[in-house]
């Protein structure tokens, strides 16, 4: 046996008799089709390679056809970073898309299927594996497309989209982060990618940063390109570390968008993971056995030790959970998989750094719970605590000014908070995951502030500065007219 | 000399645990208050004129909570009847000295104190009852027992509502917990600031968002005088590995923990628990055939633990369910040795 086999065995003391008491299977040959030697033991399951092989497509398959919200002919955008997972992916979809030979007639489920790679390599280093990652791609046989992740500080047409940057830190306020935008900027693209990712101090930061471009720059091309539907390929395991780590990190209101088969909740596009149920030792023993060549690409936190990031940690204790209990993965997936939420209510607003719901009420949840401001400068444990702010003081400024929650009529001329290019506090428009992003990168920057470098702190593509601008513009224009509109109950 | 970030006037005495910010003493002291203060007022907890029973066991969170209820009391004048109220589940040498402290408590803040014993209320000590089943499965029995003897006790004094030492700690730690043992109807229902149980009285937890770590720093400055001990008995299994990873958790980004229970909020059930509702005349939670306390079945669940103790059968009480026995003893045999603390009156277990 090969030693990922040997890996994937569970190691319990669990005697052959008792197991085959637990299910009908014969001694010393495959569960499935009781004829072949097991040679791939999988949560306590026995198969032969080709029975193995057959259940990992046919989960794929499965989840694909269960999808419902993919309409037959759809175009679709593969996510291909080169890695075991997504590899896998292409080569169960090239498998996928053959006509079938039995039946030419029969209709594909995609029209169409092209390839995305976003190339990270601006931030990651790697950029010699590039033309492998391409090799392997176009070996598929499908158009492939090579989108470099700084392309999300362009606007759509190409042209130069200025960026999002800070205006002054203050240390002792955690919960403002001005920022302004500038039309232009002597940074290159790669440059400001750069700045945008190692300006938030914390990796738990960079990572969460890193992974809503990504998924921002595969968003946009699938639209541009025309397609319906994105597939990922997260597998099970990645996805048990993203909900544990989700969780930690505040997003819960979110978790049923990033662990749904299949969901519509960005806008004309369904995003798809078929391979949510299959184990990421799964993937690699099936890419042993199939002879699949991946590329192993730089991560922020390679090299580095378990503690750096919440990512990273939530890893390494889950897998290591997993090698001690093997169905925990698969627990934590199908608990969050019953998870709802109210994300899906009118009132919700869609977060302009990740594209996420913004859960109602979250900045008030915030003052209330963690008090880290004082209206007053009289505190006393003795005398009066009123003088404590207890909601709505995430808006240090007054109501006139561009930190307030909604926008004064009179301010619109007089003060900073229109036309677009005056600053914005942006914390209170993001969602409570991305807020905190911002408050580790408010945090690096007074740091680095009070030090005189003021040339390292985080920048922001446009697009984050253009959609908190459109929310403001509209509250203030509902604000106005406001008397003036019929409830649908009247 | 470094000033205090909030107040920018007196020294920074101290760095807050759950925002990382350098601040001095009465700041300090000013948003832990508020944020408790907050808590009950937006949650609405009391009425004016309710009488609140303080579960006391005199560990550091049922003592700071006394304390800080007494405070917010008087100081926002919210009316209520206050109450101390104690279990001894009669272990030795544990409870003696914890009891004492409950006392002192009394006398310092002026509150009336109730303490009731198991063998007073089943008639079985703590002692008594691992001297039957050993040490394994104790937990069961203690979270049982010293659920309803809270209530029991509470009933004798007539409370209105109780309030318990739950710290946000112990509840982003079962957010964990429910979603590693895929507990999914404790998951909705294990961030509630009030337990939606069949309960006759009311429980509630107003440091649902205070940090454990700022419990102590609090009794500390304000030299509050608390037992520390821990409970000798029932290492729980999945709760210590949520813990360990909770740790780690926080020391990465100090505000985790208010983190997983905004999480845990987000999937709350909107269902609640109905109480004593009539349907079609008929009531669907009765009592308890026995001894009267609030159930849905013949007998509630002490009378059943009991019955099977009166045996000697007590194994056969405790349900669980084969699917993950087996997952289950590999984790207690391996869980590291993790003790459950006192301080807390009903167990480790807010769910
Ligand atoms: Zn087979
Ligand atoms: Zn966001
Ligand atoms: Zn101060
Ligand atoms: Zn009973």
């Amino acid at each position: 046996m090969c030693s990922i086999e040997e890996e994937i065995q569970t190691g319990d003391a669990e005697t052959p008799s008792i197991r085959s008491r637990r299910r009908l299977v014969v001694e010393g040959l495959c569960h499935k089709c009781k004829q072949s030697p097991p040679v791939v033991d999988m949560k306590r399951v026995m198969y032969c390679k080709t029975c193995f092989k057959e259940s990992v497509v046919y989960r794929f398959r499965g989840n694909l056809m269960r999808a419902t919200k993919i309409a037959d002919g759809a175009k679709a955008l593969v996510a291909f970073s080169g890695g075991a997972s997504s590899r896998l992916l292409l080569h169960l979809l090239s498998e996928f898309h053959e006509p079938d030979p039995s039946n030419l007639r029969k209709k594909r489920k995609f029209s169409d299927v092209l390839i995305c790679h976003v190339d990270q390599s601006a931030v990651l280093g790697g950029e010699d594996k590039e033309a492998e990652v391409r090799r392997i791609g176009e070996k598929s046989g499908f158009p492939y497309l090579h989108i470099p992740l700084e392309s999300i500080f362009s606007n759509d047409d190409g042209s130069d989209g200025g960026a999002l940057v800070p205006v002054g830190f203050d240390l002792a306020d955690t919960v403002t982060l001005k920022m302004v935008h500038r039309v232009t900027s002597t940074l290159s693209p790669v440059a400001r990618l750069r700045r945008s990712i190692h300006g938030l101090g914390k990796m738990t930061a960079k990572e969460d940063l890193l992974h809503h471009f990504t998924m921002r720059a595969l968003l946009n091309t699938a639209r541009k390109e025309g397609c319906n539907v994105l597939i990922l390929g997260d597998n099970a395991t990645r996805m048990a570390i993203r909900i544990l780590a989700l969780t930690s990190k505040g997003g819960g209101f979110g978790l049923p968008i990033e662990v749904a088969g299949d969901t519509d909740w960005f806008e004309g596009l369904v995003v798809a993971r078929p391979l949510r149920d299959v184990l990421s030792k799964e993937v690699a023993v099936y890419n042993q056995y199939t002879d699949l060549d991946t590329v192993v690409m730089p991560a922020l936190t390679t090299a580095m030790p378990a503690k750096s990031s919440i990512d990273r940690m939530t890893e390494e204790f889950l897998v290591g959970l997993q090698r001690d209990f093997p169905m925990t993965v698969n627990t934590v997936v199908r608990t969050a998989a019953k998870v709802t939420s109210e994300h899906r209510a009118k009132t919700v607003m869609r977060c302009p750094m990740c594209g996420g719901p913004i859960q109602d009420g979250t900045n008030d949840w915030r003052s209330g719970h963690t008090v880290s401001q004082l209206l007053s400068h009289a505190p006393s444990s003795d005398t009066t605590s009123e003088a404590l702010s207890s909601t709505s003081n995430t808006h240090p400024c007054s109501t006139s000014c561009a930190c307030a929650p909604t926008v004064n009529p009179e301010s619109t001329s007089t003060s900073c908070c229109t036309p677009a290019d005056q600053p914005i506090n942006i914390i209170p428009y993001l969602c409570y995951p991305c807020q905190n992003i911002c408050r580790d990168a408010q945090e690096f920057g007074a740091t680095a502030a009070k030090k005189g470098i003021d040339d390292a702190t985080v920048i922001l593509p446009a697009y984050v500065g253009e959609e908190i601008t459109m929310r403001k513009g509209r509250e203030w224009m509902k604000k106005e007219i406001e008397e003036f509109l019929i409830d649908e109950e009247d | 000399m470094r000033l205090c970030t909030l107040c920018q006037k007196e020294r920074a005495v101290l760095k807050r645990p759950k925002t990382g910010q350098q601040i001095c003493r009465n700041c300090f002291y000013a948003v832990f208050e508020t944020e408790v203060h907050n808590t009950i007022q937006e949650n609405e907890l009391f009425k004016r004129g309710d009488k609140v029973a303080i579960a006391a066991s005199g560990g550091k969170d049922s003592t700071v909570l006394a304390h800080v209820m007494t405070t917010l009391n008087e100081r926002y004048g919210y009316g209520l009847d206050l109450f101390l109220l104690s279990v001894d589940e009669g272990i030795t040498g544990y409870r003696d000295d914890s009891l004492e402290t409950v006392k002192r408590n009394e006398q310092q803040y002026k509150i009336p104190l109730k303490i009731v014993s198991y063998e007073e209320l089943y008639g079985w000590s703590m002692d008594a009852i691992v001297k039957e089943i050993g040490m394994k499965n104790n937990c069961t029995f203690c979270g049982v027992f010293r659920r309803q003897a809270l209530d029991r006790g509470a009933a004798l004094l007539q409370v209105d509502h109780i309030v318990t030492g739950h710290n946000a700690d112990d509840i982003a730690e079962t957010v964990l917990m429910n979603i590693l043992r895929g507990d999914f109807s404790r998951l909705q229902r294990c961030t509630a600031i009030r337990t939606a149980t069949n309960e006759t009285i009311p429980r509630s937890k107003p440091f649902k968002y205070t940090y454990e770590k700022e419990i102590v720093m609090y009794a500390y400055f304000k030299k509050l005088d608390y037992f520390s001990t821990e409970c000798i008995y029932s290492p729980n299994a999945y709760r210590g590995y949520a813990r360990a990873f909770l740790k780690d958790l926080e020391s990465i980004r100090p505000s985790a923990i208010m983190d997983i229970i905004h999480s845990g909020e987000a999937w709350e059930s909107k269902i609640e628990v109905k109480v004593n509702t009539p349907v079609d005349g008929r009531v669907i939670v009765g009592s308890c055939e026995r001894c009267g306390y609030m159930s849905s079945n013949k007998l509630c669940k002490a009378c059943v633990l009991l019955e099977g103790l009166n045996k000697g059968l007590p194994k056969l009480a405790i349900g669980n369910s084969t699917k993950y026995k087996r997952e289950q003893d590999k984790r207690d045999a391996s869980a590291r040795a993790r003790v459950c603390d006192p301080a807390t009156p009903s167990g480790r277990s807010p769910s």
